[in-house]
């Protein structure tokens, strides 16, 4: 297998792994932790900044933990395309 | 306790129906603007394509607030408390997903809808098929905005409920029809502004007049100076009251439905690059997170004054907390903008929704009949289908369902049983086929119809508030809707019977899922992988068992 073929299967395995492995974030940012703490109620009794842990940790990670994770994603995904875009064009 | 019906209102209704009527011009200025910018069918229904990440993303959050959730957020978590709070916060996510596993994809090979690429994917058929829960779906949604409007006149004004709502739905049709979506553009950005600012003005003023420094200082998180005395009135404000499986029936169901809310993805399309599109999602965030958590905090505090207050809200009343705890706490200037601030978060949903419909008729019905209709004809039958369905959708709304927001959430789970296994497997897997997608569409949708509660209520899945949601329901008809389409695909494709026709189906359509992602050659081992249907065909039917097995969904 030659060396740009090679690439064109890592850049194909990593469009993957990004969207599967950020999907998986994005939800967890936004309703992981109401999912740990329904399940471990223990959690519940624990409290961060005056509010219930699984509240405060909603407003952390819905809005400024999602938005660091978007930024990350994008940034990756971003690079991603612009090697495939110079493999395919370095074919023509 | 005491009954609070109709206690509080404008006692001199000239501020908010000046405003409104002020918001209204200016509304029909841009539209009349935008009309002239209006050329072709594409402009009508897509806009031009050079809109940037930030104006994107504030207008997409404009299109995604509703009034359900201006108003009927509030009332949500008044009933349930913290579980719907954190529902909310849930679909901050949709946008971003959406983006990541369909919106660019899409982007790359230029197909604005959802419903043309099922078409372009699949055939005809699960076109078809798509095409009507989508109407269906963006319908019920519209028809939830014209009759909170209605409600909101009624209720603040004492007008009449059907007059109101044949003057607002009529105005309201008229401007999305003249400024299609250029115009939808730079309203749904101006009507945001407005929201955003109707929300947050009154939020400090309400905190200040609670006593509540920190609130008043950042309404968003800042009130937990509060929560004591909320804990000594009410102990229970911060339970849990969904179980872990009620949270997962509603990422299932709500997630697979927004993914395929075609008013949205549509605006992938008017970025002018793969970058400007992905741009959408950080500002998306940023202005839902500022709207959902004002939300939140409204409802907090609703909580709170209606406990201390001894006053019981009767269920109809519940949507009208926000204008009533801004006239409690303020004065009928702010009132008057908070009115404006609903209608504008009503008529911001309306915008996608109504050309969501008009690009459906247009497009996917009227164009499949009549194949040859020159651009300038299409436009045409653009705007008269847009007014079209908006009118049906007001007539429809003279004898409206019960609760709205649960019309609205209900048809978003059902969006997603027809449309989400096409659509993301189809842009991810070669190996799906037309058989499995027609087979998917139909089963999705028709069981859980069957499932829910509110039309064979003897087979219903789950009870109370979540089925009659669509989540219970939802979880298990979208796993069985993704099952469907793996395991008919790939049996499909051993059986003689059709081994032409999918080797046919794939010429087209290997090229189309490669070009989705970026590449200009055919690769006989891209997206060709079995081992992950089959690794999803498993956690459905785990998911699919668990929605059936015994026990509750909320705790009571």
């Amino acid at each position: 297998m030659d060396e740009k073929e090679k690439k064109r299967k890592q850049n194909y395995k990593t469009e993957i792994y990004l969207t599967c492995v950020f999907s998986f974030i994005f939800v967890f940012c936004t309703l992981g932790w109401q999912i740990l703490a329904a399940a471990v109620p223990k959690i519940q009794a624990v409290w961060l900044f005056g509010f219930p842990l699984q509240y405060t940790m909603m407003f952390i990670l819905s809005v400024p933990g999602l938005l660091v994770m978007w930024l990350i994603y994008a940034k990756l995904a971003n690079e991603n395309d612009e090697e495939r875009e110079a493999l395919e064009s370095s074919q023509d | 306790m005491k009954e609070a019906t109709a206690l509080y209102f404008f006692k001199s209704p000239i501020i908010a129906v000046g405003m409104l009527i002020a918001c209204t011009v200016l509304f029909y200025l841009i539209g009349a603007y935008s009309k002239n910018l209006t050329k072709t069918a594409d402009d009508l229904f897509v806009g031009k394509r050079t809109v940037g990440g930030f104006v994107n993303g504030f207008v997409v959050a404009a299109m995604y607030v509703s009034l359900s959730m201006f108003l009927g957020g509030a009332a949500l978590i008044m009933k349930l408390k913290g579980a719907i709070m954190y529902m909310w916060l849930h679909w901050i996510v949709t946008v971003p997903l959406m983006l990541c596993v369909f919106g660019i994809l899409l982007y790359r090979v230029k197909i604005p809808s959802p419903i043309q690429f099922v078409r372009m994917r699949f055939g005809e058929t699960p076109g078809i098929i798509c095409a009507v829960v989508t109407l269906v779906t963006l319908i019920m949604y519209a028809l939830g905005q014209f009759i909170g409007c209605a409600k909101l006149f009624e209720v603040l004004f004492s007008w009449q409920y059907v007059p109101g709502l044949l003057l607002s739905g009529l105005l309201i049709v008229g401007y999305i029809t003249l400024g299609g979506q250029i115009g939808a553009t730079y309203n749904a950005l101006v009507q945001n502004m407005i929201l955003m600012l109707a929300l947050y003005v009154p939020a400090v003023l309400i905190f200040k007049a609670l006593g509540s420094t920190s609130g008043a200082i950042f309404p968003f998180f800042g009130y937990q100076d509060m929560v004591p005395a909320m804990l000594e009135r009410y102990p229970t404000f911060f339970n849990m009251v969904a179980t872990p499986r009620a949270f997962f029936g509603l990422i299932v169901s709500v997630l697979m439905g927004e993914l395929c809310l075609l008013h949205l993805v549509v605006r992938t399309f008017s970025a002018p690059t793969v970058r400007a599109a992905r741009a959408i999602s950080p500002w998306f965030i940023i202005s839902m997170g500022f709207t959902a958590t004002l939300v939140f905090a409204y409802s907090f505090v609703a909580v709170y004054h209606f406990q201390q207050s001894g006053i019981a809200l009767a269920d109809k009343d519940l949507d009208k907390l926000v204008p009533w705890l801004t006239l409690i706490y303020t004065n009928e200037w702010v009132g008057g903008f908070v009115v404006a601030g609903a209608v504008a978060a009503a008529i911001s949903a309306l915008n996608g929704q109504l050309l969501g419909t008009g690009l459906i008729m247009t497009n996917d019905i009227i164009g499949r009949i009549k194949t040859a209709l020159s651009d300038q004809r299409r436009v045409r039958i653009g705007y008269i289908t847009t007014a079209l369905c908006g009118l049906v959708t007001v007539l429809i709304a003279i004898n409206p369902p019960k609760f709205l927001t649960i019309s609205i959430m209900w048809g978003i789970t059902f969006i997603g049983t027809a449309c989400a296994p096409v659509m993301v497997l189809g842009s991810w897997s070669k190996r799906v086929n037309s058989k499995g997608a027609i087979l998917a569409s139909l089963i999705g949708p028709i069981s859980f119809i069957i499932v829910s509660p509110h039309f064979v209520k003897s087979i219903c899945i789950g009870s109370g508030l979540w089925a009659a949601l669509g989540f219970s329901g939802g979880m298990f008809s979208t796993a069985l809707a993704f099952i469907c389409m793996i395991c008919f695909s790939l049996i499909a494709e051993r059986m003689p019977a059709y081994k032409q026709v999918i080797f046919e189906e794939r010429k087209s359509s290997d090229q189309l899922i490669e070009t989705m992602h970026g590449w200009s050659s055919v690769s006989k081992e891209r997206y060709e992988s079995t081992g992950w249907l089959y690794v999803i065909v498993v956690v459905c039917i785990g998911v699919a068992a668990w929605s059936l097995m015994p026990g509750p969904w909320l705790i009571k």
